[in-house]
């Protein structure tokens, strides 16, 4: 009766880890340098 | 057990459990806003809440997407799952500030609307580094909203079972999405490597566990070998079984629990009719088989819950013979 239900869980994360592995990776490899340009300058306390 | 609208009635485990969250989710909250005070002394108050707010949102994600996986796996997790919907509904709510408080803080100083400029003022599909992680994380919330607002045993009853499970599956999307949403987000301008590796930590224990769980799952959903005997199977030993537990055995495609009632052998599906449960796991109270996860009940010979409740499991013949148990693969059809 949910046999189907049961393994769909497994099918969804089979495609879901290395997806979202994927994901991860490119995210963190796409980085920017965070440092800013100006380090005087602090966006948050501009008015 | 009825398909009538019932407030939440609120137990004692429920109201220990609710007030564990809240003092959870609170001194994670303090803690958050603290550290991020003194690591970093130029960021405003908002910021360091919409920070706390987001991750409190996103760990506690990760705690839900565990439970169900580490109860399949071992049954001492079991009571992390009673409540688990509280715990769902408070990540919501979490998850929901920190939307609100972003549109706040970075959309809602300008002409234009704040849920036009959410939705507009990043397109760049085709760049990683600027990519429009605030979308994501809005998709995210909408089905995180739909989750909450459908989780009362209402929606249940309404939507069946089956149905209810396969909405609430939307949980894995808005998991990838806002796995995305942080990738493309917060790691993309935070200093420190920490927050990547965190995260990168997360979604292996997640999907680790998931795909443990489900290949538990699909090994104990192999069938028996075909030993029949009047149209019965055999499905396991009487005398391995506990007395008031169960054995679970694959009859043809389902499982059926084989439960030890007072020294006779009783069988009947392993599927609760509240949320799907494993009855098998469960134990015998009071003459009623009695589901792990929420405690509904159901007569060992009928599959009937006690009156004055309504709701029925299949149950299926049995007979011990040369010290097994074999079991009917057709339910038995109980018309009262």
């Amino acid at each position: 009766m949910i046999r189907p239900l049961r393994h769909s869980h497994l099918r969804a994360w089979c495609v879901l880890a290395p997806f979202l592995a994927v994901v991860l990776v490119l995210a963190a490899s796409a980085r920017r340098d965070a440092t800013p340009v100006n380090p005087g300058v602090r966006w948050e306390r501009l008015p | 057990m009825s398909v009538q609208y019932q407030a939440i009635t609120w137990s004692r485990q429920k109201k220990v459990y609710d007030v564990l969250l809240a003092s959870g989710a609170a001194g994670f909250l303090g803690l958050f806003v603290a550290a991020g005070a003194v690591t970093h002394p130029e960021a405003t108050a908002e910021t360091l809440l919409i920070r706390a707010l987001g991750t409190c949102a996103f760990v506690m994600l990760h705690l839900i997407l565990c439970i169900g996986p580490l109860c399949r796996l071992d049954k001492r997790f079991l009571p992390l799952l009673y409540n688990r919907r509280h715990m769902g509904v408070t990540m919501f709510l979490t998850a929901a500030a920190h939307g609100v408080f972003s549109i706040i803080q970075f959309h809602s100083s300008g002409d234009e609307n704040p849920l036009v400029s959410l939705l507009s003022s990043n397109t760049r599909v085709n760049s990683l580094s600027a990519f429009p992680f605030q979308q994501l994380g809005l998709l995210a919330l909408l089905i995180l909203f739909l989750m909450a607002a459908t989780s009362h045993d209402f929606w249940l009853h309404t939507l069946t079972p089956p149905v209810w499970k396969r909405l609430h599956m939307l949980v894995y999307a808005a998991y990838g999405l806002l796995v995305a949403h942080v990738a493309f987000g917060a790691l993309q301008s935070a200093a420190s490597v920490w927050p990547a590796v965190l995260t990168g930590a997360g979604l292996t224990i997640v999907a680790g566990l998931h795909l443990a769980a489900g290949i538990h799952e699909r090994r104990r959903d192999s069938p028996l070998p075909a030993r029949t005997h009047d149209g019965f199977v055999a499905a396991c030993e009487f005398d391995a079984i506990p007395e008031g537990r169960a054995t679970v055995a694959m009859i043809g495609a389902e499982r059926v629990a084989i439960f030890k009632h007072e020294g006779k052998p009783y069988a009947i599906s392993n599927v609760c009719a509240h949320q799907n449960g494993p009855l098998g796991e469960g134990r015998t109270i009071d003459g009623c088989v009695t589901c792990p996860w929420h405690g509904y009940q159901f007569r060992p010979d009928t599959g009937m819950s006690p009156p004055p409740f309504q709701d029925r499991v299949p149950a299926y013949r049995c007979r011990v013979d040369s010290g097994k148990v074999w079991v009917h693969p057709q339910p038995v059809r109980h018309d009262g």
